[in-house]
Formats: C-alpha cells, sequence, structure tokens
C-alpha cells in the first residue's frame, strides 16, 4: 500500500515504500524477509542485489534541486562495519520493456553498534531522469555489496524507503 | 526467506490436517534444488499412514511430477515429460480437477514459455488428511525428502484458470491469486503460518531458513 503524501509549498515526503511494495527485477533481487514479524528486505553482503519501487511524482512537487532518498535499514546481525547503498531513479515515459534509470549515487553508510537498532541513511539524487510532476517513476536501491567500502559482514535488511524533496 | 530441507536429516514441515480432501483443487509452490538425484517431495496431500497420496515431486534426476494413488488402487502419474535446472527457481502447479484427471504446469505451462502435462488414469478418491512439506510417507514410511529449498506453497479448493496459473510463475503470491478459493497458504517466509486456513505447521527436525524466491509481495 503506497502511503499518503505530505507536501508543503511543493516540498516534503513525496512517498514512501516497505517491502511488500517491491517490484523486483527478474535476477540480483533482495529477498523477502521478517524480522520480529516486520517485513524486511534481505540484502546479500557478497552479491550485488537490487529492490524497485514504483509511484507517481505528486503534484506540485518541487524538483529544481532533485530528491532526497531516505534509507531505514539494519544488520541482520552486524554491529560493525559500513553498508554501500545506491539509488537510481527511471522516468517512466520511455519504453516500459526496457530499463532506463538515470545515473546512481550512493552512500557508505556504518551500521548501529548495537545489533536491531535501525540506521537511518540519506542520499541527494539529483540525476532525476528530468523527472517532472505527474511522472510515474521507478527508484531501485541497490546494495553495492562487492564495493571495497561495503564491510559489513551479513545480510542488510530494508526496512522502508522515504522519498522526498531536496529543496 | 524460504525454508532449506536436508534429507539427511529427515527435515520436512506437517500438519495435521488439510482443508482439502478431494478434488477439484490446485497446489503450487517455488523450489529451488542444488541436487536433483532421488525422489524429492515438494508438497504431499496425504494420510500420513497409508499410500493415499496427492504427491508433487522430482524423481530421475530432473524430471517434474505429479502422482495421485488411492490404497490398493491404480495409481495416476503425469510421469516426466519435462525437465527443469539445479539451483534455480522453478514454480510447479499441481491440478487434481477429477479423479480421472489431473495436470502438471512447470513455470506457467506452455502459455509463458513453460511446459505442462496430463494423465487421465482413473484412481478413485484418496482419503487423506494432512499435508507434508519436503517429504511424503508412502509404501509403509515416511521418505523422499526434498533437499533443497521450497517456498510459497498454497492450496486452492478449485482448479485455477490458465491467466491465474500464469500470476502464479510470475510471482504473485498465493494470496493475490483468487483468494476467495485459497484453503492454505504457507509463504514459508521465516515463519511457519498458514496465512489463510490457520492450520498448525510442524517443523520436523529443524527445517533451516534461506533465502527467499523472487516474488511480488
Amino acid at each position: 500500500m503506497i502511503a499518503s503524501n505530505i507536501l508543503q509549498n511543493g516540498v516534503g515526503t513525496f512517498c514512501t515504500f516497505t517491502p511488500r511494495e517491491n517490484q523486483p527485477p527478474a535476477t540480483a533481487f533482495a529477498t523477502l524477509d521478517t524480522r520480529n514479524s516486520i517485513a524486511v528486505l534481505d540484502f546479500d553482503d557478497t552479491t550485488i542485489e537490487n529492490s524497485v519501487f514504483l509511484d507517481v511524482i505528486p503534484q506540485f512537487a518541487i524538483l529544481s534541486s532533485g530528491l532526497k532518498i531516505r534509507l531505514i535499514w539494519a544488520a541482520t546481525t552486524a554491529t560493525t562495519g559500513n553498508c554501500v547503498w545506491q539509488v537510481a531513479l527511471e522516468r517512466m515515459t520511455t519504453d516500459i520493456d526496457a530499463n532506463s534509470f538515470d545515473t546512481a549515487e550512493s552512500a557508505t553508510a556504518a551500521t548501529s553498534g548495537t545489533s536491531g537498532i535501525p540506521n537511518y541513511t540519506e542520499i541527494t539524487l539529483t540525476t532525476i531522469d528530468s523527472v517532472t510532476a505527474g511522472d510515474g517513476f521507478r527508484l531501485k536501491v541497490t546494495r553495492n555489496a562487492t564495493s571495497a567500502s561495503d564491510t559489513m559482514t551479513g545480510d542488510a535488511e530494508l526496512i522502508a524507503v522515504e522519498v522526498r524533496s531536496a529543496a | 526467506m524460504a525454508y532449506q530441507f536436508t534429507a539427511a536429516n529427515s527435515r520436512y514441515l506437517s500438519t495435521t490436517s488439510t482443508p482439502t480432501t478431494a478434488a477439484p483443487f490446485t497446489i503450487s509452490c517455488w523450489g529451488n534444488l542444488p541436487s536433483l538425484a532421488g525422489v524429492q517431495s515438494l508438497v504431499s496431500i496425504e494420510s500420513g499412514n497409508s499410500n493415499d497420496i496427492f504427491l508433487l515431486y522430482t524423481f530421475s534426476g530432473t524430471q517434474l511430477a505429479f502422482f495421485t494413488q488411492r490404497q490398493g488402487g491404480s495409481f495416476g502419474d503425469t510421469g516426466g515429460g519435462f525437465t527443469f535446472s539445479a539451483n534455480t527457481w522453478f514454480n510447479a502447479i499441481a491440478v487434481e480437477r477429477a479423479v480421472d484427471s489431473r495436470s502438471l504446469y512447470l513455470n506457467g505451462g506452455t502459455a509463458i514459455g513453460g511446459s505442462q502435462v496430463t494423465n487421465t488414469t482413473n484412481t478413485g478418491a484418496p482419503a487423506v488428511s494432512r499435508i507434508a512439506i519436503g517429504a511424503r510417507y508412502y509404501s509403509g514410511s515416511l521418505g523422499g525428502y526434498a533437499n533443497g529449498l521450497i517456498a510459497e506453497v498454497g492450496i486452492w479448493n478449485v482448479e485455477l484458470t490458465e491467466s491465474e496459473r500464469v500470476s502464479l510463475a510470475r510471482g504473485m503470491t498465493c494470496d493475490k491469486v483468487r483468494p476467495e478459493s485459497l484453503v492454505f497458504y504457507a509463504p514459508l517466509v521465516r515463519n511457519l503460518i498458514d496465512q489463510k486456513g490457520g492450520l498448525a505447521i510442524t517443523n520436523n527436525n529443524a527445517a533451516t531458513v534461506a533465502n527467499h524466491t523472487r516474488v511480488y509481495a
């Protein structure tokens, strides 16, 4: 279920996603799991895996500074190490039979030193494929597990995603 | 998270009753078997103490089949006819439409490039009373243990249509396909829950969790 958008003067939260809204790619997909009955998406620590979410940019959205993608996630077991997250956006105005994601942006985030405490990681995305208000879009969230900077052992569990204005 | 079964440890899941005991019904599940050797049971609706059984299983290394037998009677087996690959998730759907007709669909059937086969042996109606996942009771003992992953087990008390089978094969979860006729649904995402019928599912000999198949949850 897609949450309601909260906007004031074109800025604010555009949409939020949870694991059950994932529209997984055909290969290299993050896998559905639960933790304390909370649905999560597991991203492997040795193989790059992806999740994809779809929504519509709300009316009156201000996109001049791009978007901020906020990831809420936890390590399955690790209490040390860094996780490299990437996000990329595709404007749905081209042939949907082929992917056309814009250039991804990354963030390297340290996991909490306490098991089970969620981490909040924000990535500013300026390459938003020229998306405008009213456009359908897909957001791809990736753990770049093969990056030398990704040092966190075990799965990363994605709990929720927020898309907000960067303005 | 799917469930991982190890034959050497006799791991399997079971219930003490079944919401469907006779045709028509449909079984769907996803499997991923690193080794295709031997007889490996995916889902069985069975008596647990006789040869009354509806069994979705693999055999002869690479064959997938659906088998029906009433104790003391003839058995109907779709047989092989098509194969699948190790270490690759596949969707298997078995339909028992009547005592003399059953079909098996691999990866959605021929509608989307998969495979399908039908058997028309009149077996009579088996007397069944429980569900087993990853094993089956046959010929006086529990066996045919699976070695690999099983996930998204659903049972409907109807024969699903081709479009519905295709939806399942494309990753839609069981609860999104004719939910009014879904009578058993165990996603096997870590927790052992029958989300539709509420049957208690027992984990026999500690089957473990593993990466789930690709689904639109």
